[in-house]
């Protein structure tokens, strides 16, 4: 047996093996190709053999839209041309967001086959399940340009850009999610069922089918003007409806962010290493 | 040049039942505080230490087998230097980069064709697109799998995935190789076309750590060898001297002394699942104890359970006619008034079918009509003469209960991790063939 010394600078530096939570994150986000395949194979298995592949998301989000819409707006009494691309885009956002949500209660205990056999940054999953439900949220986009092609043109102005940056925030506060919330639903084995209850009924007290205004006084506060669901949809909806969000929702999803990675910072940094034991 | 230092490791299996996962247990716990918090420290809080204060240094050139007993922390070491587990205490330096080979492919989808395949291990592996994407042309030369590359994996037999698995990691360049057996490079190693490359990849590699029983495997690769024993070190040499000394041990059994002084030290940590434990035949008075008590009142408990045959040498695999000797320790947490033990043979439960679990034979012997004081310890050996089983998987179910089988103690059954009684021929596809053995005779008139 010979030893073939053809690269004697390959081994680098001696260092320790532990690594920290930021270098966790931000080496785990340079690793593009890898949460991107992960990401990209997830989407791809999922609808293996199917004809349309990812666009049954779309089909179903359609089918939804336009038949609650029709409803909706007979219930509420409004206008279809303004109600259903309200509707569909609040959905749109909706969606994406529930959806992280609710995959990241399985990012680790599921995850555990892999991190178990080989070292990876932990972050590298998140970062897979917030691309995976964005390539969706890119198919489902079309639901959104049909309605609003075929029902009210007018609504696509300037302002429409905005919800680029909006959607950009959603997409960041996917992250912490998904890593906080996997890993309380790695060590608390029903956090998860919990997640799923609560998820619905944020669907119904979040203003997706109903419009922030129909509500009045106290409940309006409550569930309109504190409630982080509505400012996360809000910057990516109001831009989609041709309008410029109000700066009280930009500063809230801006501190929505920043208080979800501060605690999620502080909580993975705490746990990470016992991720490996937990799972 | 590449590098791998410990110092002082320890590692802490910390041990829980299911329960113990979840949030009403921690909040119960944090709202009542004081008795069930001690309570529970010591019941359920409890860890099994996996390394204890390793030290270790390794240069470019070791090529280092680690040798012990089932659950003497090998692989656990293994994966605390691919840094897998994060160790409690001590540390771990490194130089070069580590690749660790416990799972061939990591990731496999079987719905993935093998060309994806590759990439996404690959990349798992630690390997750039790029550095895969030289490497394919040398992957399909040796796995020879041509056309079915583009197929999904599923299509595959399991010849086709080994031969994919072992074609791409044996594509990469170690610094640093850790290989546990469970990897299959034993048999792939003395399959002849793979023999050469398998020496060539561990030779390019730098450091290589093997954790092995194959004496021969870990003689012919390794020019140093570490024995561990419960999570200890014993020693660190060359080869031959560790193996001679290691044998001579266990003929001599002095290493069954520490065990009996028993190898989980009772300390406060995290729980982590117990299906990372694997049993263990020196001791299971701490196996997923938590989940025994939860079935069991708990008074009295199995230290130990174990098969042995006729020379006295542990195994769970038989054939039959052969004997079989259980020998099962118990010690008496609690004073109990008296004590009897229940011993099932059963036929495990089949998912497949959906068969439920069925109990073949039943053993039943009072063993003290007394009371026996608390802290009383006690042994018995079960032995069933020339085996009339059939090629089959048992599973049993051990229990020690009152002396009217009213109330039980503690159980030890598959839910422990207890091994399963293998029956078995020479014949490989007679297993699964019956259950008994019936004698008889056939009369030929022609």
């Amino acid at each position: 047996m010979t030893i073939v010394t053809t690269s004697p600078e390959a081994g680098g530096e001696f260092r320790s093996l532990s690594s920290n939570a930021w270098e966790d994150l931000t080496n785990g986000l340079q690793r593009t190709d890898l949460w991107g395949r992960i990401g990209w194979l997830d989407v791809k298995r999922r609808y293996r053999r199917t004809k349309i592949g990812p666009f049954w998301s779309s089909m179903t989000l359609g089918v939804y839209v336009v038949s609650v819409g029709l409803v909706g707006s007979g219930l509420w009494n409004q206008n279809i041309a303004t109600y259903l691309p309200y509707l569909t885009s609040g959905m749109l956002v909706w969606t994406l967001l529930s959806m992280i949500i609710v995959e990241a209660c399985t990012l680790f205990v599921l995850g555990h086959a892999l991190f178990r056999n080989v070292r990876f940054e932990y972050s590298v999953l998140a970062y897979a399940l917030v691309w995976r439900n964005f390539i969706v949220f890119l198919h489902n986009v079309v639901v959104y340009a049909a309605v609003v092609l075929l029902l009210n043109v007018g609504l696509l102005n300037f302002a429409t850009l905005l919800a680029i940056p909006g959607l950009l925030l959603v997409l960041m506060n996917g992250v912490w999610i998904a890593l906080l919330v996997g890993l309380v639903c790695l060590r608390f084995r029903d956090v998860q069922p919990l997640v799923q209850t609560a998820i619905q009924i944020a669907m119904l007290v979040t203003p997706i089918f109903w419009t922030p205004a129909s509500l009045k006084g106290h409940y309006q506060f409550f569930f309109v003007q504190l409630n982080p669901m509505f400012r996360l949809i809000d910057v990516v909806r109001t831009p989609l409806m041709g309008e410029v969000p109000t700066l009280v929702s930009y500063v809230s999803a801006i501190a929505i962010t920043a208080v979800g990675w501060a605690v999620t910072y502080y909580t993975f940094r705490a746990f990470r290493k016992r991720i490996a034991y937990w799972s | 040049m590449a590098r791998v230092e410990l110092k002082n490791i320890h590692v802490d299996f910390p041990i829980y039942g299911t329960q113990h996962l979840s949030l009403r247990n921690t909040i119960y716990r944090r709202a009542t505080g004081g008795a069930i918090q001690r309570d529970t420290q010591n019941r359920d809080r409890m860890v099994v230490r996996a390394l204890s204060g390793i030290s270790m240094d390794l240069v470019q050139g070791d090529r280092l087998g680690l040798i012990g007993h089932n659950g003497a922390g090998k692989s656990t070491l293994l994966k605390a230097i691919a840094g897998i587990y994060e160790p409690v205490s001590g540390s771990i330096m490194v130089q070069g980069r580590v690749t660790p080979l416990f799972d061939m492919m990591p990731g496999l989808d079987v719905e993935d064709t093998g060309y994806e395949n590759i990439f996404t291990s690959g990349m798992l592996l630690g390997m750039s697109r790029e550095f895969i994407e030289r490497k394919i042309p040398e992957i399909e030369e040796f796995s020879e799998l041509g056309e079915y590359l583009s197929l999904p994996v599923r299509t595959y037999s399991a010849g086709m995935t080994t031969r994919l698995g072992f074609a791409l990691v044996t594509a990469l360049d170690p610094d640093v190789l850790l290989m546990d057996e469970g990897f299959g490079a034993a048999d792939l190693r003395f399959a002849e076309r793979s023999a050469e490359r398998m020496d060539d990849f561990i030779g390019r590699s730098r450091i290589m750590i093997l954790a092995s029983h194959s004496d021969s495997m870990i003689s012919s690769i390794c020019n140093k060898a570490a024995w561990l024993n419960e999570g200890h070190l014993v020693e660190l040499g060359p080869v031959d001297e560790i193996f001679e000394k290691y044998h001579e041990s266990v003929h001599r059994g002095p290493a069954r002394k520490v065990m009996e002084e028993g190898i989980a030290e009772v300390v406060d940590a995290e729980p982590v699942s117990a299906s990372s434990l694997s049993y263990n035949e020196h001791s299971i008075a701490d196996i997923n104890l938590a989940d025994r008590r939860s079935r069991t009142t708990g008074e009295v408990i199995i230290t130990r359970l174990v098969a042995k045959d006729e020379t006295g040498f542990t195994r769970w695999e038989y054939r039959p006619g052969e004997t079989v000797n259980f020998e099962i320790a118990y010690k008496a947490v609690t004073s109990v008034p008296n004590l009897a033990l229940l011993f099932r043979i059963c036929l495990p439960e089949d998912q497949v079918s959906g068969r439920p679990l069925q109990v073949i034979s039943e053993m039943r012997e009072v063993l003290s009509v007394e009371r026996m004081k608390a802290g009383t310890c006690g042994s018995l050996k079960l032995t069933l003469p020339n085996l009339e089983l059939a090629p089959n998987k048992f599973s049993l179910y051990v229990c020690l209960g009152r002396s009217n089988y009213s109330g039980f103690f503690d159980v030890v059954d598959v839910n422990v991790a207890l091994p399963e009684l293998v029956v078995t021929n020479d014949h490989p596809s007679a297993v699964g063939a019956g259950v008994i053995l019936l004698d008889y005779t056939i009369k030929q008139n022609m």
